[in-house]
C-alpha cells in the first residue's frame, strides 16, 4: 500500500454524512486506534460517534482500570469542552475485561442506553461469541454499543469497524484547533469499505464534520503505514 | 464461679480469704474484664437473632425489647425457652424472666420466682423480693436496709415525698421504673432496623439456594409490611445466625427505594453469590433476619407517554443497582467537575446519580482548552525549548520522540498556598505534534530559580 492511498477517498467516494446517517444507529461499532499511540485520538473519536448519534438515554462507559496507566482516567472538565453531558454519563471502573462486558450487556438491555466498553488486551482475546452476544442485546433492545478495541481487534460480530488515527488541527498561526481524526472503514457489513475522511468534531454543534483532505495532511501522516497494525487492517 | 465451687459454700461478693479458708483446693484467678465484655459483646450479637433490639447491661446482663416478636417463636415462654436452652447448651450459667419494663425483668432474672411476669401480676410478683433488685446505688440500699426495709413491697406504697428526700431521686425513679410507672431508656447494642423479618429454621441449612429459598420469603414478608406504608427501602441488612454461634451480615444498597420481592430477590442473588465463600459455616445457620435500615417514600410518577424522546429511569435505576451489587458501589460512579484552579481538584468521582451537574456549554470553537483524560501522576518528559521559558520544541515521552507543530501557552497555574506551600508554580501548554496527537504538557518551576524546572506530560487531548 501506497502512503498516499491512506487518505484518499475510496472510489465510490462515499461522503462521511451519507455513511454515518446509515451506521450511526447500527447496534455495534469498533473503533480502533491507527497505531497505539492514536488511543487518545480513538477514545475522542468514539466519544464523538456516541454524542452525534445521541438519542438523550444514559450512557454507560464500562473501562477495565489497566486503561488508565496508558491513556489517563477520563477528565470531566476535559469531557465537558468535549461537549459530553455529565449528567448523563455513568462510569464504571472494572477489575477485569469481563466484567466490563457484563456491565456492557446489562447497559444495553436498558431502554434507550447507549453503551461504551474499553476493549484492552488480555491473554485470551475478545472472542467473536463475545461481540455477538453485545450486538444481540443491542438489537434486541434497540441501543447502541460502542467498543474502543486497544486489543488486537480480530474477528467481531460488529457491523461497522473505523481505524482512527489523529490528524493535525487547523488553528490560526501556531495555535490549536478544534479535534481533528483521520479515519478509515475497514470494515463494514452493509456496504463498501475502505473508505477514509479527515473529520472535524464540532463539540458545539455535537456534528462530525468531514474537512476536505489536503496534500500536508497526507504527507505528514504517511509514516504511520509502516506500523504493521495499519497493513492489517487494511 | 462454677457449679462445684457453688456446692463448696462459696459465694458471689465473698472475700477471698474466707473463700480459701472455706474450700482450701479452690482455684483462683484474676477476672479479666476486657475478656468479660468481649464475651457479653459476642452474646447481644448471638441474641440478636430473637430480637434486633439488644441492649447490652455490662458486667453480666443482657436485654432484649422482645415486643413484635415473640410470635415468631411461637410465644414468650417459648421465645425464653429457646434463648435459655441454647446459651446453657453453649455452658453458660443463665437466667431470665420477661416484663413488662426492663427494670422488672432485671429484677425477676435475678431474684424472682415465676420467669414470665405481665402487667397484672407484676407489683405482686416483685413485692417479695429483695431492695437490691431495684439496682440502687449502695448508698441507698444500705440506708435502706438500715432502715429495716427489705423488700421491695415495703417500699412499692411508700409515701413519695420522704422515700425520695431519705433514699435519694435515683432510688425513687429506680422504684418508678421498676413499678412501670415510669419508662427507662435504654440504648441497643446497635441501633434496631425500623423494620425487619426473621425466620427461625428447624434444620440448619448450608446450601446457598436453601438460604435464598429463605431469603425469597423474608423479602416476600418485608415487602408486604412495606406495602402497607407505601414506603420502600434503600439499604438492607441480612444477618445469617450460624449454629457456632457467629453471626454473618451481608449489606444490601440500593440506588432508589424498592418494593418489589422479586427484585430484591434477584439483587440478593448476586451479593450472596459473591460473599457465599466468605460465610464458612460447617455447622449451617440456624436462624436468618433480614433487616430495612433505611426506609424511603416511594413516590410515583406518570408514565411518559412520549417514550422515545425520554428516559426509563426506573431501568436505569435497576441498572445501577445491578452493576453496583456485583461490582462494589465503588466501582460505579459519574465524574463531577468542580471550579477550582489545580487541575488534579477540578476533578472528582461522586456515586451514580448523586450529582446534578450543571450543563457548561462547549466552547463555541469547540477548541479543548482542557484534556480529555488526565494521568493520576503527571508523566515525566524530556525537553528541548526555544527559549528556557518558552513552549517546547521537541519532547521525548515514552520512548517516541514528538516534533511539535503547535503550541499555546504558557497558562499558569500556581500551587494553592494553604495546600501545597511548597509546590511550585505550572506553566501549562497545550501542544500539538506533527502527527496530530495533542498532549498537555506543563513545566514545573522556572529557570534562575536554582532548581532547574522540570517538564511533564499531565493529560492528552483527543
Amino acid at each position: 500500500m501506497s502512503p498516499s492511498t491512506l487518505y484518499r477517498a475510496a472510489p465510490d467516494g462515499g461522503s462521511f454524512a451519507e455513511f454515518h446517517a446509515a451506521a450511526a444507529h447500527r447496534s455495534l461499532t469498533e473503533i480502533i486506534p491507527a497505531a497505539p499511540a492514536d488511543g487518545a485520538a480513538a477514545f475522542g473519536f468514539a466519544l464523538a460517534w456516541l454524542k452525534a448519534g445521541d438519542a438523550g438515554g444514559l450512557v454507560v462507559i464500562s473501562s477495565p482500570q489497566v486503561v488508565a496507566a496508558e491513556l489517563g482516567a477520563a477528565y470531566a472538565p476535559g469531557l465537558m469542552q468535549f461537549g459530553i453531558d455529565l449528567g448523563r454519563l455513568v462510569w464504571v471502573r472494572t477489575r477485569s475485561q469481563k466484567d466490563a462486558l457484563w456491565c456492557t450487556e446489562q447497559a444495553l438491555r436498558t431502554p434507550h442506553a447507549t453503551a461504551f466498553c474499553v476493549v484492552t488486551p488480555t491473554a485470551k482475546p475478545l472472542s467473536l461469541v463475545a461481540t455477538r452476544r453485545l450486538l444481540l442485546a443491542g438489537e434486541t433492545h434497540a441501543t447502541r454499543c460502542v467498543l474502543l478495541r486497544l486489543d488486537q481487534a480480530g474477528a467481531s460480530a460488529a457491523w461497522t469497524r473505523l481505524s482512527v488515527a489523529a490528524a493535525p488541527s487547523q488553528g490560526a498561526g501556531r495555535e490549536l484547533g478544534a479535534p481533528r481524526f483521520a479515519v478509515r472503514l475497514t470494515r463494514n457489513r452493509a456496504g463498501p469499505t475502505g473508505q477514509s475522511w479527515l473529520l472535524e468534531w464540532n463539540a458545539y454543534a455535537l456534528r462530525i464534520a468531514e474537512r476536505a483532505l489536503d496534500g500536508a495532511v497526507a504527507g505528514a501522516t504517511a509514516d504511520r503505514s509502516a506500523d504493521p497494525r495499519q497493513r492489517r487492517a487494511v | 464461679m462454677d457449679a462445684q465451687a457453688e456446692a463448696g459454700g462459696l459465694c458471689v461478693g465473698m472475700a477471698l480469704a474466707d473463700a480459701r479458708a472455706m474450700s482450701p483446693h479452690a482455684q483462683m484467678l484474676e477476672a479479666d474484664e476486657a475478656a468479660d465484655a468481649a464475651l457479653l459483646d459476642h452474646i447481644a450479637a448471638w441474641c440478636e437473632q430473637f430480637s434486633p433490639c439488644v441492649v447490652l447491661d455490662a458486667p453480666n446482663g443482657v436485654f432484649l425489647d422482645i415486643a413484635g416478636c415473640a410470635h415468631l417463636f411461637g410465644g414468650e415462654a417459648a421465645l425464653l425457652d429457646a434463648a435459655l436452652q441454647r446459651l446453657k447448651a453453649q455452658g453458660f450459667c443463665v437466667r431470665g424472666a420477661i416484663a413488662p419494663n426492663p427494670g422488672a425483668a432485671w429484677a425477676l432474672a435475678r431474684f424472682g420466682q415465676s420467669p414470665i411476669v405481665n402487667r397484672e401480676a407484676l407489683s405482686q410478683a416483685l413485692a417479695g423480693l429483695p431492695i437490691a433488685a431495684l439496682r440502687l446505688t449502695p448508698e441507698s440500699e444500705t440506708l435502706l436496709k438500715r432502715l429495716g426495709l427489705q423488700r421491695i413491697g415495703q417500699v412499692a406504697e411508700a409515701p413519695r415525698a420522704p422515700f425520695a428526700a431519705r433514699a435519694g431521686q435515683h432510688a425513687m425513679r429506680r422504684l418508678d421504673c421498676v413499678m412501670g410507672r415510669a419508662r427507662e431508656a435504654l440504648s441497643p447494642h446497635r441501633p434496631p432496623p425500623p423494620v425487619f423479618t426473621l425466620r427461625r429454621l428447624l434444620e440448619p441449612i448450608v446450601t446457598l439456594d436453601a438460604i435464598l429459598t429463605v431469603v425469597a420469603d423474608l423479602c416476600g414478608d418485608l415487602c408486604a409490611r412495606l406495602d402497607e406504608t407505601g414506603d420502600g427501602v434503600r439499604l438492607l441488612r441480612l444477618h445469617l445466625f450460624g449454629l457456632d454461634r457467629k453471626t454473618r451480615s451481608v449489606e444490601l444498597g440500593l440506588s432508589h427505594p424498592e418494593r418489589a420481592p422479586a427484585t430484591l430477590l434477584r439483587l440478593w442473588r448476586e451479593r450472596l453469590a459473591m460473599a457465599a465463600e466468605n460465610f464458612d459455616a460447617d455447622g449451617g445457620f440456624e436462624a436468618i433476619r433480614l433487616d430495612a435500615i433505611e426506609i424511603e417514600q416511594i413516590v410515583l410518577r406518570h408514565a411518559n407517554l412520549a417514550p422515545q424522546a425520554s428516559r426509563d429511569r426506573q431501568a436505569e435505576a435497576r441498572l445501577i443497582d445491578a452493576l453496583s451489587t456485583r461490582l462494589g458501589a465503588q466501582s460505579v460512579g459519574c465524574l463531577m467537575p468542580y471550579e477550582v484552579h489545580a487541575p488534579e481538584r477540578a476533578a472528582a468521582w461522586a456515586p451514580a446519580f448523586s450529582v446534578c451537574v450543571v450543563p457548561a456549554a462547549p466552547p463555541q470553537d469547540s477548541v479543548m482548552r482542557r484534556p480529555l483524560t488526565l494521568f493520576a501522576r503527571a508523566q515525566p518528559v524530556e525537553v528541548l525549548a526555544e527559549t528556557p521559558d518558552g513552549p517546547p520544541l521537541r519532547f521525548r515521552w515514552r520512548r517516541v520522540l514528538h516534533d511539535v507543530a503547535r503550541a499555546e501557552g504558557p497558562e499558569r497555574i500556581a500551587p494553592n498556598w494553604l495546600r501545597a506551600p511548597r509546590a511550585r508554580a505550572r506553566d501549562y501548554y497545550r501542544v500539538e505534534d506533527r502527527e496530530g496527537r495533542r498532549f498537555w504538557l506543563y513545566r514545573e518551576g522556572f529557570y534562575g530559580e536554582g532548581e532547574p524546572p522540570r517538564w511533564f506530560v499531565h493529560g492528552l487531548f483527543a
